[in-house]
């Protein structure tokens, strides 16, 4: 039915409409206007709406422009922090200029993400760090926290964002001193959250929407305003990012913060008592080491069942030590606030702990995973929908969710039953694309099965010539670190272009250098296969080793799995195989991000040929023309 | 074991493209009756254009298969070999080569496909009369 909004969104969206005046080159798609009308009806009618638009339908202004129309309290919730400042600092003001309405809006971060002033100070007194770099990054951080309006730590340059410094210039849950820090009143967090509050449209993350959740679930208060329209992006995202959150887990990590914090503090009391805490501190460390000595040696995750017994006498000792730490800051606790603060973050982890090294109970998983020197210990919940529900059931708010990527095969029931969306409206968008012109799909023939053991030395021999025939300007994509770090050694001799391999550098820079390059090669797993946006002839080629199922040994897959098994449902072609679809459409979602953008896609698995289930993954893809034949391959990356 | 049932498919088009065509439509007809099906190949050129054909012929067309010499395992319903006998069992054979391969009588069915091409027919009225010898039951579809 045609309204006025319709109206004014076709006129906003028209070829000489509000937008054509603000972007370069604009012109109008009809899938963005379908899909803004959509979003326009759901927000009157406060419904439930699943959107899938592929690549290129121009998503983000679809909906910010029915929001922003609606003139209602509004929340856009994406994947990541790049993402949300991408949303906050280039889309938003383009569609407010695009409009005469002028909202007050505001981006909201989780709290890691604003410097903490009593922490910086206290690294500074206490004199931690003594490295030259740590000195200067704090010297960075100190000199920008003066002059910053947000205290947003994306501002601050020159610091890498994997600097030991920043765990200490920051707060988290645990070391944050609330209303009794002396300092709240400058506090970062606290103004962007009543800033957030008081907007009328909020840019957040999945992340901190949960967090929000929880709050007003314990009735212990809310970060986020009460809005009319929620709008998830990226949202293929959000039962995972549910998962994680309501993942409740200790990691040795804390405990030795929290061992570390214990000993700056006591820097400050009498000497006699300071020897007490040092002791009951060195104690809980060493315990900790040992438990983390006692889950073996490799870096695995399994669960928790499965090394229970064999490390239940350390566990105990972890526990007294726990208990021990708690008991001698007990008696210290009034002497300050940071010792208080200590104390009650014992309580909490002896909670925890003895939570994680229960019995398992049905709806959750206990699981564990270790590194080289450190261990995280989980409970989390093996499906996530319950949480969601109790969400939507208090909710009266329009609920938006957006993604390229939410079907396999058409079908939106995978996504829609991770979160009981199953009443939800559904819309797919096609991609404007014209992959027929634009790409190529080619699958090597005489590749061994994926599980042979030569697999990536095969797949690598197989596309050295295609690398060499692009001159680099390639991704490859790997489900594994395994095959990644492989790739990485023979790729080294064997290639004249710049590799860029994911964990030598943080992501964005990796990414920079690729970009900036012209002839690189960048080796990535996971995080590499979502939310990269390279344009243009710079990225060509987009190579990946494998069809990305999870790992059937994973604990959480493996519980999830069962549970299926146990409703009766067959659960590779309810989980496991929507779930990898997804994530494949992800990764050659990279590939074509423009009209323009031309490039080979490559999927080295020949399952995608011989398995029946190659159809799933053929009919989601985009429609791209394919090829076996080595030589159609060789000759369109040569044109590219 | 019964013998094969071989069904002779008479192409009014001459080139050699329009035969792999109609051998897909067959496999893919096929494949969707549950038939296990196996092509010979006369050389490993015809193999691969046959796996390029069956891989790209219709935009919304899918057949799981391989080369045989992928030695994917497990097989696929489909696959398509040039040189040597194949390793695992098929219920139909699709026979592109000039000479009935010796391992015939291993199919319930046997796809013929014969161009309008005279050296071709020749070749195929040889075949039809060694299957005849063999007893085998024939058929023929003129399209």
């Amino acid at each position: 039915m045609i309204n006025d909004k319709d109206d004014a969104i076709d006129e906003i969206f028209s070829a000489t409409g509000a937008l054509s005046q603000c972007i370069e080159n604009f012109s109008p798609r009809e899938g963005q206007i379908a899909m803004a009308r959509a979003i326009a009806t759901c927000i009157k009618h406060k419904e439930a709406l699943c959107v899938e638009a592929g690549t290129g339908t121009g998503k983000t202004f679809a909906y910010l422009l029915p929001a922003l129309l609606s003139k209602k309290k509004v929340i856009v919730s994406t994947g990541t922090k790049n993402l949300q400042d991408q949303l906050f600092f280039k889309d938003l003001p383009l569609v407010i200029k695009a409009t005469d309405i002028r909202p007050k809006i505001a981006l909201l971060k989780g709290r890691a993400n604003y410097v903490c002033l009593y922490r910086l100070d206290l690294a500074f007194e206490t004199g931690r760090f003594n490295d030259k770099s740590s000195v200067a990054d704090l010297q960075s951080i100190t000199h920008w926290s003066h002059a910053t309006i947000s205290g947003d730590i994306a501002e601050v340059e020159g610091v890498s964002e994997d600097a030991s410094v920043w765990p200490w210039v920051t707060s988290n849950e645990g070391n944050c001193l609330g209303a009794e820090c002396p300092l709240f009143q400058k506090c970062y967090v606290v103004k962007a959250r009543r800033k957030a509050q008081a907007a009328d449209l909020v840019v957040i993350n999945h992340h901190l929407f949960f967090a929000d959740l929880a709050l007003r679930d314990r009735e212990v208060g809310e970060i986020l305003p009460d809005a009319d329209v929620i709008i998830f992006d990226e949202a293929h995202q959000v039962a995972e990012t549910a998962s994680n959150f309501f993942d409740e887990r200790m990691s040795s990590r804390s405990l030795i913060d929290l061992c570390d914090d214990l000993e700056t503090e006591s820097q400050k009391v009498a000497r006699d008592i300071q020897l007490n805490l040092h002791a009951v501190a060195t104690k809980l460390r060493q315990a900790t080491q040992d438990l983390r000595l006692a889950l073996g040696q490799d870096s695995r995750r399994d669960t928790w069942a499965s090394v229970k017994s064999s490390v239940s006498r350390i566990v105990d000792h972890v526990k007294l030590s726990l208990l021990g730490f708690n008991e001698v800051l007990e008696s210290a606790a009034d002497l300050s606030e940071g010792l208080n603060h200590c104390f009650e973050r014992s309580i909490e982890a002896i909670s925890s702990f003895e939570a994680i090294t229960a019995d398992q109970g049905d709806e959750s998983i206990h699981w564990f995973e270790t590194y080289p020197r450190s261990f995280v210990l989980h409970v989390t919940p093996l499906l996530v929908a319950k949480e969601f529900q109790a969400y939507l059931d208090k909710t009266k708010a329009a609920k938006i969710f957006t993604s390229a990527t939410l079907t396999s095969n058409g079908d939106f029931s995978y996504f829609q039953d991770q979160l009981n969306l199953q009443e939800a409206g559904i819309l797919s968008v096609e991609s404007p694309f014209d992959f027929k012109e634009q790409a190529l799909l080619y699958v090597p023939r005489y590749l061994p099965m994926p599980s042979a053991e030569n697999y990536t030395e095969k797949l690598l021999e197989e596309v050295i010539p295609l690398l060499n025939k692009t001159n680099g300007r390639a991704f490859i994509l790997f489900t594994s670190h395994y095959a990644l770090s492989y790739a990485a050694n023979f790729l080294r001799d064997r290639l004249e272009f710049p590799l860029f391999i994911q964990g030598e550098l943080p992501k964005t820079r990796l990414l920079e250098g690729f970009a900036e390059s012209g002839n690189g090669v960048l080796l990535g797993t996971s995080s590499f296969w979502e939310g990269v946006d390279i344009r243009g002839s710079n990225l060509s080629m987009v190579i990946i080793d494998k069809l990305p199922f999870a790992s059937p040994y994973d604990p959480i897959m493996r519980a999830r799995l069962e549970m299926f098994k146990k409703q009766g449902k067959n659960a590779f072609f309810t989980y496991q195989l929507p779930k990898a679809v997804l994530s494949l459409k992800q990764g050659v979602g990279r590939l074509i991000r423009d009209i323009d953008d031309k490039g080979l896609l490559v999927v080295c698995d020949p399952r995608l040929i011989a398995k029946a289930y190659g159809e799933t993954f053929i009919e989601s893809l985009p429609p791209l023309p394919r090829t076996r034949d080595a030589g159609v391959a060789s000759d369109f990356a040569e044109e590219l | 074991m019964a013998n094969p049932n071989v069904a002779f498919y008479i192409l009014q088009d001459a080139s050699p493209d329009s035969r792999l065509a109609f051998a897909c439509r067959l496999i893919e007809k096929a494949y969707k009756e549950k038939h296990r099906v196996y092509i010979h190949a006369p050389t490993k050129e015809m193999a691969h254009q046959l796996d390029e054909f069956l891989w790209t012929y219709k935009d919304n067309s899918f057949v799981p298969h391989s080369l045989a010499n992928e030695k994917i395992d497990p097989a696929p319903p489909v696959q398509i070999g040039h040189d040597t006998p194949p390793t695992t069992n098929h219920t139909m054979l699709v026979n592109l080569c000039d000479e009935i391969p010796p391992f015939f009588n291993r199919y319930r069915r046997i796809a013929e496909i014969i161009t309008n091409n005279d050296n071709e027919q020749a070749l195929g009225r040889e075949r039809y009369k060694t299957y005849r010898q063999n007893a085998c039951e024939l058929t023929t579809h003129k399209l």
